[in-house]
């Protein structure tokens, strides 16, 4: 081949790289415009949520979003534009044009003082140049604007919780809060002293946390002793604490029959800590004249799970230790439990003193009712009643005998019938006689009865963090606020706020969760030999169980490799012996 | 098309004819098995993300001691050139032998499908994620062995061959770990070249077109390198 032949196959061979290398560049640059993603997790933790979709379908003027971002933020802020863009491209898309999305990256002073105009504010990170560590300002937050409203999200931590953040105050700016009551009067308040109450007036039922968590609902203080305003889409009665009278009960059954969504948490039971140690007292507040007449009850006692959580118990040594503590249940949940909107994406919840609830056939043979059980305790559990109950920690509870599962909590759904519209009101009770309701609920309403409402107090729930708008994942928080939806009727941001759930844990084998339930028995009967006994079969099923564990950590270190190797022995061996037996 | 498939299926039992493919695939699975599974029960999760994890940073020397031979031996034997003056192109032969690579990487991921399965067995598998990893896993892998083939198709010293793409793939791997030590208008490009960058949203369970275009990108360049520098031999 010639030189002026080998230039050219040379220059060829460079214009043939360059090509592909450019049709590569372009389709990947392509390839961020024009994109689509699949979220292929069981819960669909990183996609827009049907909420969101929603909402943003809904909107009915322009909103614009304005996400700053400077061009040099250090990591593992250079990540988070990305992010923020693809998920508002998601919005964008999902609000057919009337959501507008500008990304800018504020390098003009003009650019900075727009961001600061809009609410975003600059921050101080770090990166490390020259040697050494420096600071560097800049900006990473959103500014939406809709109609004449404007808010920001001023700088963008991390990007988990964010999706919720944004459909927040997107259902914020778009539309009316949606208005529900909680029942006040009915709750015995802390002692304040005058000038706490003048800074911060108490509000009904210890419900301060719950409400911080509710900006997009307009929470109002309900005095039930007149008629409960129709406006209110859904009436929560929270763990009351004094008895409610005939006409407050037909006030509330009232408000049902015109469509009204009723939440009852609590209410066989007050629990008073003195110096620290908890204890409860049976209470009748009267609900349950209304909510028998629904096919439900709240019975007496406290429910003690053996499936529990736990609690600190001083010792004598003076320091506190870890204690399983039964009166608060840890209540898991079957599959179909977990499709209902109020256990969205919710593996377990503790339910605090909660009472057990009892079922009647009055809505048995009724078509238009549907009734779902959402909680059970375990077959381990059992009831502490009495006129006083004592609840502080300890090392030993006494058992009088595994009596579960004990239905905890259920959900209602239909159109109810009036439990008082064909009652008499007591003979002299004038209030009460004056109050009509119609006999069947006007439309489909959400009726919500759980044993306990300690789980939607402030002494149960984590306090917000200021400026924070994530609600804690798993757990009591997220479980109060799916309720309110649902009773709401406000399904947004269900889907939303149980997002970061962990991987789920591995399944403790039913014979050492049986062997340990014997062993708890055996110690509450004194039985020395039954106890014995039965830490010898725990002791066997943890052997079984350990065995198992080393069979699947070795098999699949061991196993797969060595018939691999097996494989190639075999295979070795008949090609050496076909080649034995060739013959030309 | 039927000349790349002679060839890869012939490189793909060229493997198993060797000690190669068993002593590789035997040592990954015993590495792996003993790194995933010692801290598994601590966990306590029914995940199986640190195995890819851990399988993506295994690929590092896998890849290149599959790849390593491929047409460095084929070289320094002088069987390139009987191969080339068979009625083939050069860009079948690269894609042949690609392909018997990527044949043997499908089957190394196919003996740890036991894993997720015993996984499985002890709790609740989420299989979306643990079959996107494994797309995100013959996705990379396949980035690994087209930078091998590349390498390969360099020098006629295998060794040479290995470390050469053992080093690109270290670099492509790591590099995002190095972002904070980098001008900020440079980091977001390197981070985007990162393999890591696009691997980790499939491995969580994410399928974007964009990480896979850019897989594919990576692959069909380095192939194009590799065919144009088994090409340069009859101009150079």
């Amino acid at each position: 081949m010639s030189k002026k032949q080998q230039a050219r196959a040379a220059s060829e061979s460079a214009a043939f790289l360059l090509i592909v290398g450019g049709i590569l560049v372009l389709c990947n640059v392509l390839g961020l415009f024009f994109y689509a993603r699949t979220d292929t997790t069981e819960k669909e933790q990183y996609s827009l949520s049907k909420g969101s979709l929603r909402l943003a379908g809904a909107l009915k003027d322009r909103m614009e979003i304005v996400g700053y971002f400077s061009a040099d933020l250090p990591p593992p802020y250079n990540a988070t534009e990305r992010y923020v863009r693809d998920l508002l491209t998601e919005y964008k898309e999902a609000s057919h044009g009337k959501i507008s999305v500008r990304i800018v990256h504020p390098v003009k002073d003009e650019d900075k003082q727009k961001a600061e105009a809009d609410g975003v504010v600059k921050v101080q990170d770090q990166k490390f140049e020259s040697d050494s560590f420096t600071a560097v300002e800049g900006y990473r937050g959103l500014s939406i604007k809709y109609l004449a409203d404007s808010r920001a999200i001023s700088h963008i931590e991390s990007t988990d919780g964010l999706e919720y953040q944004l459909t927040q105050l997107i259902k914020e700016m778009s539309g009316e809060k949606v208005k529900i009551g909680i029942v006040s009067g009915h709750n015995i308040e802390p002692q304040q002293n005058p000038m706490q109450m003048m800074q911060q007036p108490p509000h009904g039922s210890h419900t301060q946390t719950i409400r911080a968590y509710l900006p997009t609902y307009d929470v109002q203080d309900v005095d039930v002793t007149k008629e409960i305003p129709k406006d209110l889409k859904a009436l929560l009665i929270v763990q009351p604490e004094t008895a409610f009278t005939e006409t407050e009960l037909r006030y509330i059954d009232q408000y049902v029959m015109h469509g009204g969504s009723l939440g009852v948490f609590g209410g066989a039971i007050k629990v008073e800590a003195s110096q620290g140690m908890p204890s409860g007292t049976a209470f009748s507040p009267g609900l349950n004249k209304l909510l028998e007449k629904w096919g439900v009850k709240i019975k007496n006692g406290i429910v003690a799970d053996a499936q529990c959580g736990r609690a600190r118990m001083p010792t004598s040594l003076g320091m506190a230790i870890q204690v399983p503590y039964p009166p608060v249940p840890i209540v898991t949940f079957q599959d179909y439990q977990r499709r209902h909107p109020v256990l969205f994406r919710l593996d377990q919840i503790g339910l605090p003193y909660v009472s057990p609830l009892g079922f009647n056939d009055a809505l048995k043979a009724d078509k238009d009712v549907k009734r779902v059980i959402l909680a059970q305790s375990t077959k381990q559990a059992w009831i502490m009643d009495g006129a006083t109950i004592d609840l502080k920690s300890r090392d030993r509870w006494e058992v009088p005998g595994y009596q579960g599962p004990f239905a905890l909590g259920v959900a209602i759904e239909g159109q109810l019938p009036s439990a008082f519209a064909k009652a008499e009101a007591p003979s002299g009770d004038a209030a009460a006689a004056s109050i009509k309701a119609p006999a069947r609920a006007e439309k489909p309403v959400h009726v919500l009865v759980f044993g306990s409402g300690f789980s939607m107090r402030d002494e149960f729930l984590p306090a917000q963090q200021p400026g924070a708008h994530e609600v804690p994942a798993g757990g009591g928080a997220a479980f109060a606020l799916n309720a309110i939806d649902w009773l709401a009727q406000d399904s947004d941001l269900i889907a939303i706020r149980a997002k970061n759930v962990e991987d789920p844990a591995l399944r403790v084998p039913s014979n050492v969760k049986e062997a340990e339930n014997t062993i708890r028995q055996a110690v509450q009967e004194q039985d020395e030999s039954k106890a014995q006994k039965a830490l010898e079969d725990r002791k066997a099923a943890v052997v079984v169980w350990e065995q198992k564990k080393s069979m699947y950590k070795w098999g699949n270190t061991l196993l797969v490799p060595f018939a691999f190797a097996m494989f190639g022995v075999v295979r070795w061996r008949v090609r050496s012996a076909r080649r034995k037996n060739l013959k030309l | 098309m039927n000349r790349t498939l002679t060839i890869a299926k012939r490189e793909f039992r060229g493997y198993f004819n060797g000690p190669v493919a068993y002593i590789v695939v035997c040592l990954f699975l015993l590495v792996m098995g003993m790194f995933f599974w010692s801290p598994f029960f601590i966990a306590n999760r029914a995940t199986v993300r640190g195995m890819f994890d851990l399988m993506a940073f295994l690929l590092l020397p896998t890849a290149p001691a599959l790849t390593m031979g491929l047409l460095a031996e084929e070289k320094r034997t002088g069987t390139i050139e009987i191969l080339l003056t068979m009625p083939v192109r050069d860009t079948e032969v690269i894609l042949g032998k690609y392909l018997a690579a990527f044949g043997l990487l499908a089957v190394l991921m196919l003996c740890t499908l036991a894993y997720p399965l015993s996984v499985s067995s002890l709790g609740h598998l989420d299989w979306g994620p643990a079959l996107s990893g494994y797309g995100a896993l013959l996705l990379e892998g396949g980035a690994m062995l087209a930078i091998g083939v590349l390498a390969s198709s360099w020098t006629d010293n295998q060794l040479v061959a290995f470390f050469t793409s053992a080093v690109i793939c270290f670099a492509f791997l790591f590099m995002s770990r190095f972002l904070l030590f980098l001008p900020p208008g440079v980091a977001s490009i390197v981070e985007w070249l990162s393999f890591d960058y696009h691997f980790d949203d499939m491995a969580r369970g994410v399928i974007d077109t964009r990480n896979v275009i850019y897989f594919l990108s990576v692959i069909g360049f380095s192939l194009a390198l590799a065919f144009r520098s088994l090409e340069s031999r009859r101009w150079s």
